[in-house]
């Protein structure tokens, strides 16, 4: 399933009551389209806090986000991989798609191999 | 143990070992602490290395193109490939080969066709459907999956639980009960395409382990024509505990080798760290858990080893093979715990890879057979009340 909580708006403040811990998030643009999932694992300085502000710091290097990315949400998750694993899979069966639109636009952590959940249905390559 | 190993041995581990050292703990230093995938191409690189060892498809037969390596020379490598963070559950990160589904081998020339040959080749993945939500220590009795004969086909309904690489397999192997009368002898073996109309991966399973997730599955109606069944019908049962027997020799070495790694790293840090004006290694407590230590990894290393030479020489190995399994995962789960208490706060960080073998090694009480049931497959023979083949 994906995180169930309403987005948050990036400011000074939401970015800084983000916890420093490892977990999941999803950023969305102003319309709420699903942009990018993303994960806070061991080797981030402040987890969750240091990822998500790094994509609205405004040099992100990832162009779909640097333009486009407008509202985010969190979860702490200990099992932060396979937990995103599962959100992309599960963005493949209930949008039809690939990728979400900025993932082929990041580095190879961003394409993940992925499995799928109901093997039977196509996915559609993304179109970047 | 050196003195155990043949020339040949020898060097197949040493070799290994550098292996390890210089080619996969050197890439494991800038990925996530519970990373499941190298970056791009550098499995494709340490593939290539493997081959040139000599030892790639490690699992596979030597008749079908594996390097045919002895079951104790197995043993020895498992150990060595598995000295790495992801070591226990993703040994090198499969640079090695995937051997696929050992069961296959005894299948028609039709199925070998159809699916172990794509599978030897890389074109198709495959997963293994044994245990379910009612229960996996017991499948001959937990399995609720049916299949029921229509026409030329049969039709499976039920539940899968646990099998890892569903969600990216091709076809897996699924267990089912074709006779309620049977026990035992009513389930079936079927090879089952994941493009069957009927068949479902349903969530991932998350659980202590970060690689090599577990997958739910259902099966609705599922049609599997009758070329699909594998062996006898009825047979299934004893298809997949013979390979699951001989699976624990490596499955304990895999063990033994974190313990050695663990017990590496708790020599080391003993050596260095001082409390109170001394080395950790100078103070009793310390000496005693390092020592408890290697009575564990060698007491693990002598019993997957007896399993194989009984193996190899032909004879039963069923309760040598319980008994490696048991003093290995229970060993091996001690010597990490005590790794990480002699690393003390450090110990229980990501930035060590004590705490990923440290959950991930909980499983391997339980998985391929918890320690209980280890217990009772020697207990059985003991008190001679089944066969130790």
């Amino acid at each position: 399933m994906p995180i169930r909580k309403p987005w948050i708006q990036p400011t000074p403040e939401s970015i800084r009551a983000v916890p420093a811990v490892v977990g999941v998030y999803e950023i969305a643009d102003a319309e709420g389209n699903l942009l990018y999932i993303g994960q806070a694992g061991g080797r981030e300085p402040f987890g969750l806090r240091t990822q998500i502000a790094l994509h609205f710091g405004g040099d992100d290097p990832n162009p779909v986000l640097r333009e486009r990315a407008a509202q985010f949400r969190w979860e702490a998750n200990q099992q932060y991989t396979t937990r995103r694993l599962e959100m992309l899979m599960q963005f493949q069966r209930d949008e039809g798609v690939e990728w979400p639109p900025a993932h082929p636009a990041g580095d190879w952590r961003d394409t993940p191999q992925l499995g799928r959940l109901r093997r039977s249905q196509p996915i559609r390559p993304s179109s970047g | 143990m050196d003195m155990l190993m043949s020339e040949e041995q020898r060097m197949i581990t040493q070799a290994v070992k550098r292996f390890v050292r210089e080619e996969v703990q050197p890439l494991e230093r800038d990925l996530d602490p519970d990373a499941v995938e190298l970056p791009p191409g550098e499995l494709d690189r340490l593939k290539g290395i493997v081959q040139q060892m000599g030892l790639y498809h490690i699992d596979v037969p030597e008749d079908y193109g594996g390097p045919g390596l002895r079951l104790t020379t197995r043993g020895l490598v498992a150990e060595e490939m598995s000295q790495h963070r992801a070591g226990l559950y993703l040994p090198c990160y499969g640079a090695f080969g995937s051997a696929g589904l050992a069961q296959l081998y005894d299948a028609s020339d039709d199925q070998k066709d159809r699916y172990l040959h794509p599978m030897l080749r890389g074109e198709k993945r495959a997963f293994f459907g044994l245990t379910e939500p009612s229960g996996g220590s017991d499948p001959a009795r937990a399995i609720q999956t049916k299949a029921v004969k229509d026409g030329d086909d049969w039709i499976l309904n039920g539940s899968k639980l646990f099998s890892s690489g569903a969600d990216r397999a091709d076809f897996g192997l699924v267990f089912a009960r074709t006779d309620p009368s049977k026990g035992r002898r009513g389930i079936s073996a079927f090879l089952v395409d994941t493009d069957s109309p009927g068949f479902e991966v349903r969530r991932v399973v998350h659980t202590l382990r970060s690689a090599n997730y577990g997958t739910e599955l259902s099966f609705d109606d599922v049609r599997v024509p009758a070329a699909n069944l594998v062996g006898e019908e009825g047979a299934g049962f004893s298809l997949a505990n013979d390979n699951l027997t001989r699976q624990r020799i490596p499955y304990s070495a895999t063990c033994v080798g974190i313990a050695v790694a663990a017990q590496e790293m708790a020599i080391s840090y003993s050596q260095q760290r001082e409390t109170f004006g001394a080395a950790l290694a100078s103070r009793q407590a310390i000496q005693w858990m390092i020592v408890d230590n290697e009575i564990d990894i060698r007491t693990g290393r002598m019993m997957y080893l007896a399993a194989a030479e009984q193996a190899e020489l032909g004879e039963p190995f069923r309760f040598e093979a319980a008994m490696a399994k048991l003093t290995s995962t229970e060993g091996a789960s001690r010597v990490v715990d005590r790794a990480i208490q002699i690393h003390g706060g450090i110990g229980v960080t990501k930035d060590l890879p004590l705490e990923r073998w440290y959950r991930e090694m909980r499983i391997r009480r339980i998985g391929e057979g918890p320690s209980e049931v280890q217990r009772i497959i020697m207990a059985r023979d003991l008190l001679g009340r089944g066969s130790s083949g």
